[in-house]
């Protein structure tokens, strides 16, 4: 009898230990109320090959923080996933959600600029922060300004300054120009910065067609090809994306316009097109926010096996360029929250600004009087390749820094 | 003006507004006989694209991929007798409300299950050789495909007003959109009909969406902004009349067609300049009854 006691105490004993154990090797992190990142962005609809994956990369970045690095000061990061689609009602609505009913203060996501532009009040109306991950237009850090709203990506001005000097060293003959863009601040944006920087460096550049089709028309563009083959351009330029791009290059090919520019060049075109048009895709010169091959730093190294590991090689290989904003956007929350070692709004708004990150792209860095970040942008050429599985391949990239191009702050608020 | 180039802009605008016609005929069929606003139209017309796209992984060739956009629809179809025998039944003498609730719940299942099958990366059919490349008409370029597609829906057009007109069961079921009780008394088997002109408006709405979508981008939720033009044409061609969204789906086709072309800048404002001025016109649509 005493012996089965005595048995019966040690197993009693070692359970509690081994529960003391476990529940003391917890990270501290889980004892913590989490921190809740807001993620807004469109997960279904024309434009989910950009919203989608972008989740992907913020929801790493937290897996990555709480796993292997115990978290943001302890507490645990939480991603709370709303899908906005591209429509800035839907977005400005969910932001108040997340605030309200969830106690979110920091925001991240964003793929359009029209949904940027119009959370900026919200923002401020509720003293939240925001970080946009792929809205390009240079009015978001530039005249609409605002104090609690960060770029983690570059601007339109800057990419496509670096597009133009590419554009003009690799085609100095090309003149004629015709642009076919979203009709919407971004797509306004980008063009005015490329036909700007074109401009300066190629006198007699002409732009002989300028078409604005509706902003997510997802198809149905004959009479915009029709309209620019008829303008017989040389060049030709376009930041549809999403959908529309899929769409657009789909039907011009048809229309055989790849056939008569000696340049189809954009400065905002992700993975997502390419692997999704496959053997219908076009000669492109191209930007995006991520392209793993011109990337070889420890960090890239590891945010790509993390990703692989996590999602599988092909998701990696088509969503790359999206998921690396929203997965550097949560990193670029951590670092500030870490510098401020505060959640207080004002004291991670201030940590932010000359706040430098390390991302998969090598440091980025945010400049405080604008809020935006600069760091070095890929550019890659696709060629048509039948060989290839996917009827296409890199045949050329480099890297730019957008330092190169930062022009001052004061004139930076006023574009 | 070029007039190979308004050749080709007048083509561009009948091959849309088939597109139109063939995507907004089954919710005409669907309203004219169960007086049923099915807003899950557009999803449905996404489900038929998905289908096509998974079918086009396993088959190929130029008649495989016209029997895969039959196929799509077929299928979608057959889910539309399912959502009739499970769920709309169950509402017709119900609300408007109900059948909004209703509609708008399969949406969300719909683009979910979209979500969760084929996932939110984008995906785009590959179409055999003979649809691809462009034919020269009067000097210009013009997408064989944009031939295919008008053409395709003309027949589809043809097809519909012969099985409405001249077989038993279109014809019972017009006598059931003009009087249901009259219909039920004669010994027509009411519910069948409904549930057979629910399973064709949705079959419609899957075999638009594989003919349709195929030069697009697919992607979980694709069809809420192609389900804004449907419901456009159903309006400015008059709730429940076939031949008004015809009539409907070529104007705004051809107006859009024009406009993209000449008037960009109002091009976006455009088909809703024609529903405001033909419903000003004419409140109960081009071709609709008044009630």
């Amino acid at each position: 009898m005493k012996t089965n006691i005595v048995i019966r105490s040690i197993v009693v004993f070692v359970i509690c230990m081994g529960m003391i154990a476990a529940f003391s090797t917890t990270s501290q992190a889980e004892t913590k109320e989490p921190i809740k990142l807001g993620f807004i962005s469109p997960i279904t609809g024309l434009f989910a090959g950009t919203g989608e994956p972008m989740s992907k990369g913020a929801l790493l970045a937290a897996k990555m923080i709480n796993e292997e690095e115990g978290g943001i000061l302890g507490r645990r990061v939480e991603i709370l996933i709303r899908d906005s689609e591209v429509r800035p009602a839907i977005a400005v609505r969910m932001a108040r959600e997340l605030n309200k009913e969830q106690g979110v203060k920091f925001f991240l996501g964003i793929i359009s600029s029209g949904v940027a532009l119009a959370l900026k009040p919200v923002m401020e109306e509720m003293d939240t922060l925001l970080i946009t991950c792929a809205a390009h237009s240079t009015a978001i850090t530039g005249e609409q300004f605002s104090k609690n709203v960060f770029r983690i990506t570059d601007d339109a001005r800057t990419r496509n300054y670096a597009l133009a000097d590419i554009i003009r060293e690799k085609f100095p003959e090309v003149k004629k120009w015709a642009n076919i863009s979203p009709d919407y601040a971004y797509g306004h944006s980008c063009w005015e910065n490329f036909s700007e920087k074109m401009k300066e460096l190629a006198p007699g550049f002409t732009v002989v067609a300028d078409r604005w089709p509706k902003f997510g028309a997802g198809g149905g563009y004959g009479p915009h090809i029709s309209a620019i083959m008829a303008a017989n351009p040389d060049g030709l330029y376009s930041v549809l994306y999403g959908g529309d791009m899929i769409a657009f290059i789909r039907e011009a090919k048809q229309w055989g316009l790849f056939d008569k520019v000696k340049v189809f060049t954009s400065s905002h075109v992700d993975w997502d097109i390419p692997y999704a048009v496959q053997k219908d895709m076009a000669d492109l010169w191209l930007s995006e926010h991520y392209y793993d091959q011109a990337y070889n730093l420890p960090l890239s190294e590891k945010y790509e096996k993390a990703m692989i590991d996590t999602y599988g090689k092909k998701y990696f290989l088509v969503s790359q360029g999206h998921a690396t904003p929203g997965f550097d956007a949560v990193y670029t929350y951590k670092a500030a929250i870490e510098k401020a070692k505060s959640f207080d709004v004002s004291a991670v708004r201030k940590a932010m600004e000359d706040l430098t990150i390390d991302s998969p792209l090598g440091k980025k860095w945010i400049r405080a009087g604008d809020h935006q970040a600069y760091f070095d942008m890929p550019f890659v050429h696709v060629v048509l390749d039948p060989g290839q599985e996917m009827g296409w391949k890199v045949s050329w990239y480099t890297t730019v820094n957008g330092k190169k191009y930062m022009i001052p702050v004061e004139e930076a608020l006023k574009r | 003006m070029d007039p190979g180039i308004l050749l080709i802009d007048l083509l561009n605008g009948l091959s849309r507004g088939m597109l139109y016609f063939l995507m907004a005929s089954g919710l005409t069929i669907t309203f004219s006989v169960l007086r049923i606003i099915n807003f899950a139209h557009g999803s449905l017309i996404m489900l038929g694209a998905y289908f096509a796209w998974s079918l086009l992984q396993l088959m190929s060739g130029n008649w495989a991929f016209v029997l895969i956009v039959l196929l799509s629809g077929c299928i979608v179809g057959v889910i539309g007798i399912l959502i009739e025998v499970f769920f709309v039944r169950r509402i017709y003498s119900s609300e408007h409300l109900y059948q909004l609730l209703l509609t708008f719940a399969l949406i969300m299942i719909i683009d979910g299950l979209a979500l969760e099958i084929w996932g939110g990366q984008p995906r785009t059919m590959l179409l055999p050789r003979f649809f691809l490349g462009a034919v020269s008409i009067a000097g210009n370029f013009f997408p064989k495909y944009s031939l295919f597609t008008l053409f395709g829906s003309a027949v589809v057009a043809v097809l519909l007003w012969v099985f409405l007109y001249k077989t038993d069961f279109g014809k019972a079921s017009r006598a059931a959109a003009a009087d249901v009780e009259i219909t039920s008394a004669l010994g027509i088997n009411v519910p069948l009909i409904y549930c057979g002109m629910f399973a064709i408006g949705v079959a419609l709405a899957g075999f638009s969406g594989g003919l349709g979508l195929a030069m697009s981008s697919l992607t979980p939720g694709v069809g809420a902004h192609i389900a804004v033009t449907c419901f456009a044409v159903i309006v400015i061609g008059g709730l429940g009349s076939l031949t008004g969204t015809l009539a409907a789906a070529l104007i705004l086709g051809v107006f859009e067609a024009f406009g993209d072309h000449y008037f960009p800048q109002i091009a976006m404002a455009l088909p809703f300049i024609i529903m405001a001025v033909i419903l000003l016109v004419r409140p109960q649509g081009l071709l609709g009854r008044k009630e």
